[in-house]
């Protein structure tokens, strides 16, 4: 019965996880991608300058 | 110039110079934190206004205009400029002074500009920027006749440094007030005029004894081997191969030593809990599904240190104008190619850096196409399809396996040029534009910022698969263990799952493409994330096996499962497979609308599924099936 409980938590926290970093994609805003993490690239001057 | 009386009038300044002079630098040295940021009207090019006062009292109201490589403008950056300067621009006055900021570790590209303003008649001083730099490197040039040959004052700066304004100051206190500009005339130089102008930069810089560092000498040198119109992309396409064969050699070790790690900690787990509903989440779903993911990680590091070790060597703007002419041939901007380069790492900043191009449709037109090419994300995917079916044997000096996954890396930029030629035939017709870029310096790759580039990378990966992978995988395992199997049903439980019921209704659709209702399945959760797909096969297959346990690793699993001709299939689908949500989610933000994410899904789906029919078909009659 208490491995039931356990399973079930761990599956409704992931879900609930997954579907929240779905939404999420749909509404971030920024220059980055918010899933990978990865940034645009913008040019910056050379050597500091 | 006259020798100023000191009056204390004000006077409007432009800073111009060619990007990355050191301009801005020199605006914020002059004056400090008193400036204004908007845009100039009518567009999103940014407006930078500053004032300071000079030691006479005199006041001075400083512009830093767009960088600008000529007054004939291929940017919309460098038409704002020429506008300004020229009057034209609305609610601008033409300034009544101008600085010329060049750079002094580049004179050969910088003097151009500084030619064009003296022959357009603006009262101009030339600052010598990075004056500092360049005597370090060993850069030589009197400055005196520098001044006489361009008849306008000439004063080093040193804009990073404090006090590296003052001579600048210094000249432009010593100048009478010139009055209101008087309109200007401009028309674009023929090309003999260019051509006379460039000979005009050589000979001054001859007679100025502007002498190059024997280190500079000998770059200019090696670029001519390395962008030779023929020697130059021969040279990028073994480079390229290169790269995918490590990617598949070095990789060997440091994944079996995952791969083993994974199994070892599978097989205690399996040890250490009794049979259950708890048990099997954790083996079948969390070890199976991220750990057939995680397996994949040194072979995107080996990926991200040569894209690394290019851009810190100054390599790829290279590569950018040897592709100029392809990209061209296909009606795409030379802009293109660094959004589309990192499309290699994720499409998502790579559309992003679409920004940088300033015709639309030329933007549009590479938005649609950066999608084909091979996301990191796809690379688990082929690696573990290839390392299943592709034999690890040499062909030549090559190896096979390394050698498919160069072909399908190149199958997508060949599908990418298609689209983008055919697009730019038809919705997004527009004129060519030429590209201007600015070479960096060739310098040897710093260690640590590699090895943060690398550190990064690796903390991305290990996070999604430590957080979205790993949640989908538990969702997964959940679908594929509920319902129960009814009591002395044959066969494993899954196939009386949600999860086999959903692979089945899919099945329908994809078996004509050689697909069974696992892989069916498997590109569900593959659209929040392409890689999912691979931690999804692992699950499914890890749930599908028969006994009690633990599951042998996927790829020997799959290799006695499927046909040839699917893995074929499989490979195919994934060059074109349509995109994740991320994806379509950011084309809707950059191009402010659902048409294009739309269209994209259905062209990569129709692409897609086109290649991958046509592939096991034809694998089919060759007898791969």
């Amino acid at each position: 019965m208490l491995e039931q409980v356990i399973v079930w938590i761990i599956v409704a926290f992931a879900a609930a996880y997954a579907v929240r970093a779905i939404v999420r994609s749909f509404r971030k805003s920024g220059d980055h991608c918010g899933d990978c993490g990865l940034q645009e690239k913008k040019p910056g001057p050379r050597d500091g300058r | 110039m006259k020798e100023h009386g000191h009056a204390p009038e004000s006077m409007r300044v432009a800073l111009v110079g060619v990007p990355n002079s050191g301009k801005t630098a020199l605006f914020n040295r002059l004056t400090g934190s008193r400036q204004k940021v908007a845009n100039y009207a009518g567009v999103t090019v940014e407006r930078k206004e500053g004032s300071f006062t000079g030691p006479s009292g005199r006041q001075y109201r400083v512009l830093d205009l767009p960088g600008a490589y000529s007054l004939t403008p291929t940017t919309l950056d460098e038409a704002i400029t020429r506008d300004f300067l020229l009057g034209r621009l609305a609610g601008e006055a033409a300034p009544e002074f101008v600085v010329c900021v060049v750079d002094a570790t580049n004179l050969r590209l910088n003097l151009r500009l500084a030619l064009e303003l003296r022959d357009l008649g603006v009262p101009i001083v030339v600052a010598l920027n990075m004056s500092d730099l360049a005597r370090d490197r060993g850069f030589r040039l009197d400055r005196d006749r520098l001044e006489r040959e361009l008849g306008v004052p000439v004063v080093e700066t040193v804009a990073v440094a404090s006090g590296g304004h003052e001579r600048l100051v210094a000249a432009l206190e010593a100048v009478t007030h010139p009055g209101a500009a008087p309109p200007r005339e401009w028309r674009d130089p023929s090309f003999a005029h260019i051509q006379h102008t460039q000979r005009d930069v050589r000979r001054i810089l001859e007679a100025v004894g502007y002498t190059e560092p024997a280190r500079a000498r000998a770059l200019r040198r090696l670029d001519a081997l390395v962008m030779h119109p023929l020697a130059g992309p021969a040279f990028l396409a073994l480079l390229l191969f290169f790269v995918f064969q490590a990617v598949f050699s070095w990789a060997t070790l440091p994944m079996s030593l995952i791969s083993s790690g994974v199994s070892w900690v599978g097989a205690e787990v399996q040890d250490l809990l009794p049979g259950g509903m708890l048990r099997s989440l954790l083996v079948d779903g969390v070890i199976a599904g991220a750990g057939s993911v995680v397996v994949f990680l040194p072979q995107i590091l080996i990926l991200f240190l040569f894209i690394l070790v290019l851009e810190d060597t100054g390599y790829l703007p290279r590569a950018a104008y040897l592709l100029d002419r392809l990209m061209g041939s296909v009606g795409l901007s030379g802009r293109a190619f660094i959004p589309l380069l990192s499309s290699f790492a994720c499409a998502v900043p790579g559309i992003m850096a679409t920004r940088t191009i300033p015709n639309v449709r030329d933007r549009l037109a590479t938005i649609m196409v950066a999608p084909l090419m091979t996301c990191s994300a796809r690379l688990p995917v082929y690696a573990l399809v290839i390392a299943a079916f592709i034999p690890n044997r040499p062909v030549g000096p090559f190896n096979l396996q390394g050698l498919v996954l160069f072909t399908l890396y190149v199958t997508g930029i060949v599908a990418a040029m298609a689209v983008a030629w055919g697009l730019k035939r038809t919705a997004l017709r527009s004129s060519y534009h030429p590209l201007l870029l600015e070479l960096p310096e060739y310098r040897w790759p710093n260690v640590q910022s590699l090895a943060i580039g690398l550190w990064e990378r690796a903390k991305v990966f290990v996070g999604r698969v430590g957080t979205i992978i790993l949640a989908l995988m538990i969702v997964l395992w959940f679908l594929s263990s509920y319902p129960a199997a009814p009591p002395g049903a044959p066969g494993p439980a899954i196939q009386y799952s949600y999860a086999g019921a959903i692979g089945r209704a899919l099945e329908h659709v994809f078996a004509p493409i050689g697909f069974n209702w696992q892989i069916s399945l498997a590109l569900v959760p593959g659209l929040a994330a392409r890689e999912v797909a691979v931690g999804a096969l692992g699950t499914v297959y890890s749930l599908s096996a028969t006994g009690d346990g633990v599951s042998a690793t996927l790829a020997p699993m799959i290799a006695g499962t499927w046909s040839l001709a699917t893995a074929l299939s499989l490979l195919a689908w994934y060059v074109f497979a349509p995109q994740c949500l991320s994806t379509l989610v950011v084309v809707r933000r950059e191009t402010n609308s659902w048409r294009y994410p739309l269209l994209m899904t259905a062209y990569l789906f129709a692409l897609a599924y086109a290649a991958a029919f046509l592939t096991y078909r034809v694998a089919l009659a060759l007898g791969a099936g």
